[in-house]
């Protein structure tokens, strides 16, 4: 794949998926409705979209304390993500697939643990000197911020401090609790 | 034995006209645009007629690190690109110009090398900025920290880089003055002088407040306003006539009514203006919940509003009921893919709203929503739509 495309790959591919899934939002809906006595039930609406994402056949990833299934999309540390997830190219969640460098600066949001109902700060660095991986594109944007709320903005090449500045794929480390 | 190639002379000889004589194309021939017409306009970064539906060429852009970001000299015979280099492909030594197009030949006119630290993002609105006076053309840097990159277009110089910290994105602002939005909703002002040259930064306090209803990037100009849309359908302006800009009050796209019927305001290019009538065409589409990035949703409908009365005068759907769909995808600017992500309209008498949508490119009168085509066959499926001709 040519790498002047990694900004064509994220709006194909991104689209695509799109059309199939719904945000994260709408994916805590779905899981809103399993987790019996979740306090966060009445916070989250029914959706249309999740019922059309439902009759698609729609499957709900294995929740098992923090595992889940980082090759999914809607693992719970991608909520914000927007791009490919490393582990479907050679990394992990936490690491960057073998021969690319974890981009120094980059985005942040917050997600929820399903394991635990806790709030975590999540790091998304993109993983940074090659052509996009092309596997396993993920874009889900809850609380995504414009360009201009740079810290909190995934529609940013994050390797932009990096002296190559081709895009490879993203992990989502988590920095620790959101509420301490 | 009778060969083949006996046969088919005889056949030529019957049905050739009489007198016919081939003649021989001149070698090395390329073509050269005749005088534009206001309904030339780009789609990313190929220029097509709208109503002949006819392709009529490329710009050459080398690098798309970022969306198709153009502008345009006043007089419209210059067009100005961002382009991104390596050494080596996609490593080595990273080289950022600003590099200038003949609108006429779409071949590469000159070119400025600019510091390589243009933003690499999702942005075209905000990527760079002519100033109104058309001389001095502002590029927005990310490294992360923001910065605007100035270039003497006359010259043909890099006159120098001006720190904006917090503040991101850059608009014209008039004849020697940028616009910029800061991440707390504050508007910085940044003025030059008749070099280029930073003269003063000035913040305008509490434009917005982004963590209540922040503005999609995506402005509009209108006579000497920026228009901008919140996520929320809330419609901000700023008018650079005065000696300081006039922040405008703000009002709502959406009706009561709209919002009992959960209408919002979606679309990767949501906002086209046609001068001469005043009118604002938007994308709007219903969801539920609010959506976290309305750029990634497609409109279902596309609604026109009278600037000056504010009033909804027009309601469309965004797109024709075509079976076959291009689907999403194509390229740039693809989204949701079950609407349209991206509108512009043509400027002059009879306006043309052109519209990117799943099922491709379409043309129909602005001002009745008559289709002129339902789907551009001549034309890239899909990609931000600039004028050629304001």
């Amino acid at each position: 794949m040519d790498s002047t495309n990694w900004m064509d790959r994220r709006f194909e591919t991104g689209a695509r998926y799109l059309a199939r899934l719904t945000s994260r939002r709408s994916f805590l809906t779905r899981l809103g409705t399993l987790l019996v006595g979740a306090a966060s039930i009445p916070l989250l609406p029914m959706s249309r979209a999740a019922a059309q994402a439902a009759d698609a056949g729609f499957r709900e990833p294995d929740i098992d304390g923090d595992a889940g299934d980082p090759m999914n999309c809607n693992y719970w540390r991608y909520c914000s993500i927007d791009g490919f997830m490393s582990p479907c190219c050679g990394g992990s969640a936490s690491s960057c697939p073998p021969g690319t460098e974890m981009s120094a600066v980059t985005w942040i949001g917050t997600c929820q643990n399903p394991a635990d109902g806790n709030d975590y700060l999540i790091s998304y660095n993109d993983c940074c000197g090659k052509s996009p991986c092309g596997q396993c594109f993920c874009n889900n944007n809850e609380d995504d911020m414009p360009v201009y709320v740079t810290g909190r903005s995934n529609n940013i090449n994050w390797c932009l401090a990096h002296s190559t500045t081709a895009y490879h794929s993203t992990v989502a480390l988590v920095l620790g609790r959101a509420d301490g | 034995m009778i060969s083949r190639t006996w046969l088919a002379g005889l056949a030529i000889g019957i049905t050739a006209t009489p007198g016919f004589a081939q003649e021989f194309d001149a070698f090395g021939r390329s073509e050269v645009l005749p005088e534009p017409e206001r309904d030339w306009m780009f789609v990313d970064y190929s220029l097509v007629d709208v109503t002949d539906d006819r392709y009529l060429g490329l710009i050459g852009v080398a690098e798309t690190f970022s969306p198709a970001a153009i502008e345009f000299s006043p007089d419209g015979s210059s067009l100005f690109a961002l382009e991104t280099f390596y050494t080596r492909g996609n490593r080595g030594d990273r080289t950022d110009t600003v590099t200038i197009f003949d609108t006429v030949t779409l071949g590469v006119a000159g070119e400025v090398v600019i510091p390589a630290k243009r933003a690499l993002a999702l942005i075209v609105k905000g990527a760079l900025a002519l100033t109104d006076n058309g001389r001095f053309l502002g590029v927005f840097n990310l490294t992360p920290a923001t910065s605007i990159s100035v270039v003497d277009i006359e010259a043909g110089t890099f006159v120098g880089e001006i720190s904006t910290p917090g503040c991101s994105l850059v608009f014209s602002g008039g004849d020697l003055r940028y616009l910029m939005i800061c991440a707390n909703g504050d508007l910085l002002t940044v003025t030059v002088d008749e070099v280029g040259r930073e003269v003063s930064k000035e913040r305008t306090e509490s434009f917005f407040d982004p963590e209540i209803d922040p503005l999609r990037e995506a402005g509009v100009r209108f006579g000497d306003e920026w228009l901008f849309v919140s996520f929320d359908g809330t419609m901000h302006s700023v008018d650079v006539a005065g000696e300081i800009p006039r922040i405008g009050e703000s009002w709502s796209l959406l009706s009561e009514a709209d919002r009992e019927e959960n209408w919002r305001i979606t679309g990767r290019q949501p906002l086209a203006v046609h001068e001469q009538s005043g009118r604002l065409y938007v994308l709007a589409r219903q969801s539920e919940e609010p959506l976290d990035d309305p750029a990634d949703w497609d409109g279902t409908e596309i609604w026109a509003f009278d600037l000056a009365t504010r009033e909804r005068v027009q309601r469309l759907e965004a797109r024709p009921e075509l079976e076959e769909g291009g689907g999403p995808g194509g390229a740039i600017g693809s989204t949701s893919g079950d609407g349209t992500s991206n509108i512009q309209v043509t400027q002059g008498d009879e306006p043309l709203l052109v519209a990117v949508s799943d099922t491709g490119i379409s043309v129909r009168h602005a001002l009745n929503g008559d289709y002129l085509h339902e789907r551009l066959e001549n034309a890239p499926a899909s990609g931000w739509l600039s004028l050629r001709i304001r």
